[in-house]
């Protein structure tokens, strides 16, 4: 945590190399590699199911791959024990598809509890850091609601909120912006840039919001069926014509990419019953 | 993360180096703690030797500030580093306290 | 079975730890607990071990009248009630009630990433989560026992005194004599054994939950059975062991 410009061991905040993960007999990951330059921000697209939960799940070390390497600032992560990997989590936040809050515990009580879990710093310190967290989501004066009092995209801006309370150097978002109003998408972006610019955070996005991706994005891949099919930047992702690619970010419902049934499957077993 | 003190003009001026992170917040709360608790009027921070501060240091700074404004007592920053001010910007703190670029603007800021 | 060993291993050395001068036991979330398992079962704990007292003093009456003896009853209601049937029934309540709720809403947990959220801030779910239940458990289901087995007593005399006829001090008396202090520790044994017991079986199947909220459903089922036989059988074993040897 002390003295991110100089500890760093590597240019890069996060590598992925090879990365390999079967359930069963459905391969989920098959040789996904990239990297993410310290201060970017990386979007992972793809449909649901293209396995980019799978992916960020390897990532923060919740899964462990067949095989392929995760180094997070240069330190390979899916060997390392649970205490060892409980240290380098410390200088990341992750942001979770539903929240994650504690519904037990109120807003406020949820974005302290990193802080007080990971330092001596005393309740009113603590308190202080809640409130600028808050202000960053646009939720000041939300701290004494449970979550079950506020909504699923308020649970989101809060879930933000306790991901940046240990100023992470490196952010992790499962669809960040899912469930939010055009104007609190706009919200969340902006921070997120301004965190990157400013204070040089690394983020890695996970989204099918196209229009966010390409508002935020420094870098972008696109995840098909298990393998990147695409990478590059915005302007690279926008220009290439891979006819899966360009479905996805336009939005059409005809094009390669498969539904589950075709059209003449679906005529002839409804006609054969 | 070091503290030091001096003198000028009856002023103290507490210079800190190192970083102002979880670690060592507590340590510069703990030293700030006397001066309010001694009602200082007049306060400067050299952070000319701050390379980083997070946001329990900030909250540190903002507890010391709510503090003071019993007594109506001063407090200036001196000497930021650009990214250590980036982190007063983006919570908007540079409204609330007085940022000077080195310590003989901040000394005159305190006397006015 | 394996992971369910660890589980347990890991819950108990986080409860001694702090004796060995680690960070503190969470007192505040203990105390939530206790409340939710101690006083939250307390008044169905109170209430089945009041009617089974009725129950005994009544059977034993029936029993006892044959042998124109009475006066047994009292006997038969405080050795039954001090030895198996207030840590049982109790356990079975605190089973119900307190064992089926922590798996349900640490698996609930598991479903909504929290489990998952905890591990990637670097907190230890077992020591933030299992530990302050468990313990709960431990130091809570003594203490039921003990209300419980009161109020079944006072139930056996309230039918002995009311319907039977018997003389209240007499009653008291003899029941008294009938109990030696062994019947209440080991009752109380019993109850501390089944609270790990429940505590831990309750903890591990709400932290295995997979699937969503019938995930949650199954889960919940397979903890209550478990814990009852599992509390069953450790209760065959410490009878044995205690009066057979």
């Amino acid at each position: 945590m002390s003295e991110p410009q100089t500890k760093h061991k590597s240019p890069y905040a996060l590598e992925v190399r090879g990365l390999t993960r079967s359930f069963g007999s459905r391969k989920i990951l098959s040789d996904v590699s990239f990297k993410l330059k310290r201060g970017e921000i990386l979007i992972i697209m793809g449909g649901s199911g293209c396995g980019k939960s799978t992916l960020l799940r390897h990532i923060i070390g919740s899964l462990k791959p067949d095989a392929g390497e995760i180094y997070i600032d240069g330190t390979e992560i899916t060997k390392l024990n649970d205490r060892e990997l409980s240290n380098v989590r410390k200088r990341f936040g992750m942001l979770f598809q539903t929240g994650a809050l504690f519904n037990s515990l109120t807003v406020g009580e949820n974005v302290a509890l990193p802080i007080l879990e990971s330092s001596d710093v005393s309740a009113s310190i603590a308190d202080l850091v809640v409130k600028l967290k808050l202000e960053l989501v646009g939720l000041t004066g939300f701290e004494h609601l449970k979550p079950a009092q506020i909504s699923g995209g308020m649970k989101k801006r809060v879930g933000m909120a306790r991901a940046l309370a240990l100023d992470p150097e490196l952010l992790f978002c499962d669809e960040p912006t899912a469930g939010l109003d055009p104007v609190m998408t706009a919200v969340i972006d902006t921070l997120t840039v301004d965190l990157t610019k400013k204070l040089g955070l690394s983020a890695v996005v996970v989204t099918h919001d196209m229009t966010s991706a390409f508002r935020i994005a420094t870098q972008m891949i696109f995840l098909f069926e298990g393998r990147v099919i695409a990478s590059g930047t915005p302007d690279e992702i926008k220009n290439n014509p891979d006819p899966i690619l360009q479905q996805f970010i336009n939005g059409y419902a005809d094009g390669p990419i498969p539904l589950k049934l075709s059209k003449d499957d679906y005529l002839k077993r409804l006609m054969q019953a | 993360m070091q503290i030091t003190e001096r003198t000028e003009d009856t002023i103290p001026i507490v210079s800190i180096t190192g970083d102002i992170d979880l670690e060592n917040s507590p340590k510069l709360r703990e030293y700030l703690k006397p001066k309010a608790s001694q009602k200082t009027p007049r306060l400067l921070l050299d952070f000319t030797g701050v390379s980083y501060i997070d946001s329990s240091g900030l909250a540190t700074l903002i507890e010391y500030f709510q503090s003071v404004q019993g007594f109506g007592g001063k407090l200036a920053l001196a000497s930021l580093s650009p990214r250590v001010k980036n982190v007063f910007e983006i919570v908007r703190l540079e409204q609330i306290f007085s940022l000077h670029p080195d310590i003989p603007s901040a000394l005159a800021a305190l006397k006015s | 079975m394996l992971a369910f060993a660890q589980l347990s291993l890991e819950a108990f050395v986080g409860i001694f730890s702090p004796i060995f001068g680690q960070k503190s036991w969470r007192l505040s979330a203990l105390f939530s607990q206790m409340v939710n398992i101690g006083v939250a079962s307390l008044p169905t704990v109170a209430l089945a071990n009041f009617l089974l007292g009725l129950v005994l003093a009544i059977q034993g009456a029936g029993q006892f009248e044959k042998l124109g003896a009475t006066n047994m009853v009292a006997n038969l209601v405080a050795f039954s009630i001090l030895r198996e049937i207030g840590p049982l029934i109790t356990a079975v309540i605190v089973i119900g009630r307190s064992g089926s709720a922590i798996t349900a809403e640490l698996g609930t947990m598991k479903v909504a990433e929290e489990i998952e959220a905890l591990n990637v801030m670097g907190i230890d779910p077992v020591k933030y989560l299992v530990v302050p239940r468990l313990l709960a458990m431990l130091l809570m289901m003594p203490v039921l026992t003990v209300l419980g087995e009161g109020v079944g007593l006072f139930a056996g005399w309230l039918i002995s005194v009311g319907s039977l006829h018997l003389d209240p001090f007499f009653y008291v008396q003899n029941s008294i004599e009938a109990v030696e202090q062994k019947d209440l520790f080991t009752g109380l044994l019993k109850a501390l054994v089944f609270g790990g017991v429940v505590g831990t079986v309750a903890c591990f199947y709400g932290m295995q939950v997979e699937g969503g909220a019938e995930g949650v459903g199954r889960s919940t089922t397979k903890s209550v059975v478990t814990a009852l036989t599992s509390m069953l059988a450790m209760d065959a074993i410490l009878t044995t062991l205690i009066y057979f040897t």
